[in-house]
């Protein structure tokens, strides 16, 4: 009896063993992949990283974008069959907001990332070839939405063309046999490249901005028709035979500047204690009429050679001027407050969405400097930064750019005289005001008044 | 491929430039160190010509009007400071522009019209202009 139990307990051991062993062996096999379309784009990877990207080939000194940080995004990668052959698609990554804008789509920046695919296939010998294709709608394609026009270009890693640009339209559909090896004619053409385009350096305040311009020529001597299965334009559904093109300039242009990071731009300052750290606010006005509390001031007649509609309407402008002094060591930022879209003197079309601008290149007529403690000077860069909030508006009466002045320094204890002015359409403060209440207050010992502009760029950098 | 690319600009967004001035045909930009407001909008553009203005690059300029469109305004916007820029266009007359400093929009003296940039350009735009005046300074 204690035999039977023993076998059948080893019996159902064995049952169990074989159980688990089944689901360990099925978990085991899920594991490993056996997606063929991942195997494909696994072996494509291990082609471009072992021989492509680790080589140590500088990028072509002309190709601006080429010389941008940029990687593959193998997680997205895809497969498609181009000329009967499997080809791999990845997007490729360039770092930070690079966008492009070309005169075939005049006004319309894209994203470089958007644009950019590496692609990968192999030959009739199993042996891999790679490029990088860069699409630019035209204008066509963004109007109609279809995005069957535009042009390609086709370079190697190190942005050197491949082959020449081509223009191209899906609806003269020109598919090539993938056995035509022929050169039926051959054309010699050169194709101009000019890229103008500009880079921040968010953190640098005396040359945040970087222009540059590229002209790259090259001479190609091409087929009129496509060679057979090699992968890029020549292959590529709806291409037309290489074909001269004209110039094409392409626009670099990120899509923020410094101020737009309120935080990143206030970062040098230091909240120290020692006596020898000073702060200062000054507080810039740039009346419409100087020396008057002319609160708005219109341009009769129209700006010289205009028609009487469009007499320019001025409301003049007020702004800060933030500085600390730690040992001589300066920091200077320049800040104030705007509509981010033009508003006017009318009901219903006063108030925008607030934002703060580098005001460093602003002219004022007359201006308050106060020395301030290290907690107010913060306080008030807190108040100050309210000001890219969304939902934080600009409104002409009642939210200014002097109501803001006046009450990020009221809210930390700097009390500004707060005289409002009126006008047809509305009240409320106003440069005029302001700057007069400045030029006839009393001044603090710790305030001193400036009726004469001078340059006053931002000062200091940090890391 | 075509679906790719298809797929690749799906989120762009058409938006051509409806102008009176092919900005493409203008050149020699010049800015100049002045931005009071009162001096910039009654100077003439006679008064202009003997200035010194610092010269822009007229691509980069072209990248940013290419997207520029009559501002078909109820009255004049409000200025809150400007810039004072020249141009010829394209039978080398002298046109004065002066631009704001906030907002993406200026006035072309020539014709009177306000124009208005997209606004996914007015920072770049603003920024762009700030630092070519500060060099002028």
């Amino acid at each position: 009896m204690k035999r039977t139990w023993i076998l059948r307990l080893c019996l159902a051991a064995n049952a169990l063993f074989i159980v688990v062993l089944f689901f360990a062996c099925k978990k085991q096999h899920e594991t490993v992949p056996a997606n063929p379309l991942a195997s494909q784009i696994q072996s494509a990877r291990d082609f471009f990283e072992s021989t492509i990207h680790s080589a140590a080939t500088p990028p072509n000194a002309a190709n601006y974008r080429a010389k941008l940080q940029k990687s593959i995004r193998w997680d997205l990668a895809q497969t498609t069959t181009l000329s009967g052959k499997p080809t791999i698609v990845a997007p490729v990554q360039f770092a930070g907001h690079v966008y492009v804008s070309s005169d075939l789509e005049p006004g319309t920046a894209f994203d470089l990332s958007s644009l950019t695919r590496l692609v990968i296939s192999p030959d009739s010998e199993n042996v891999f070839h790679y490029g990088l294709l860069t699409y630019i709608p035209d204008s066509t394609a963004i109007q109609t939405q279809t995005f069957n026009t535009g042009i390609l270009l086709y370079e190697d890693w190190q942005g050197n063309t491949l082959s020449a640009p081509q223009r191209f339209a899906r609806r003269h559909i020109a598919i090539t046999n993938s056995d035509n090896k022929q050169i039926d004619i051959v054309q010699t053409i050169q194709v101009c490249n000019e890229i103008d385009g500009y880079n921040y350096a968010p953190d640098d305040p005396e040359g945040g901005i970087n222009t540059w311009s590229e002209t790259s020529c090259n001479t190609y001597t091409l087929p009129a028709m496509s060679t057979g299965p090699r992968i890029g334009p020549g292959s590529l559904p709806g291409i037309l035979g290489p074909k001269p093109i004209p110039s094409l300039t392409i626009a670099i242009a990120p899509p923020t500047n410094p101020i737009s990071n309120i935080t990143n731009y206030f970062k040098c300052f230091t909240n120290g204690s020692s006596p020898a750290q000073t702060y200062s606010v000054q507080v810039c006005v740039d009346e419409p009429d100087p020396g008057t509390r002319q609160p708005w001031t219109l341009t009769s007649g129209g700006a010289a050679g205009t028609s009487a509609a469009a007499n320019p309407l001025n409301v003049g402008h007020t702004f800060f001027v933030l500085t600390e002094n730690d040992q001589g060591n300066i920091i200077t930022r320049n800040v104030g407050f705007y509509p981010a879209t033009s508003i006017f003197p009318i009901a219903g079309y006063t108030s925008a969405q607030g934002v703060l601008n580098d005001d460093d290149g602003h002219q004022y007529n007359i201006s308050l400097t106060i020395n301030v403690s290290a907690t107010q000077f913060f306080g008030i860069l807190s108040s100050i930064s309210l000001g890219n909030n969304p939902g934080f508006n600009y409104d002409l009466n009642t939210d200014n750019c002097t109501t803001f002045v006046i009450n990020s320094l009221g809210s930390n204890g700097v009390v500004l005289p707060s005289t409002k002015g009126t006008w047809a359409t509305g009240s409320g403060n106003d440069p005029g005001d302001l700057g007069e209440d400045i030029g006839q207050m009393q001044l603090g010992p710790n305030m001193t008044r400036n009726t004469v502009s001078s340059a006053h760029p931002n000062v200091g950098t940090c890391n | 491929m075509f679906v790719l690319i298809v797929y690749l600009a799906l989120h762009l967004t058409s938006d051509t430039a409806g102008t009176s001035v092919k900005w493409d045909d203008t050149k020699n930009w010049k800015i100049y160190a002045l931005n009071n407001s009162a001096k910039v909008f009654t100077i003439s553009v006679d008064s202009i010509k003997p200035l010194n203005g610092d010269p822009l690059n007229d691509d980069s300029v072209h990248i940013f009007l290419r997207s520029a469109k009559i501002l078909h305004v109820p009255t004049s916007p409000a200025w809150m400071g400007c810039y004072l820029t020249s141009c010829e266009n394209r039978n080398g007359q002298l046109m004065k522009i002066v631009i704001s400093q906030y907002g993406g929009f200026f006035l072309n003296a020539y014709d009177g019209y306000y124009y208005q940039l997209d606004a996914n350009l007015t920072r770049p735009w603003l920024d762009y202009m700030r630092r070519a005046y500060i060099k002028t300074e």
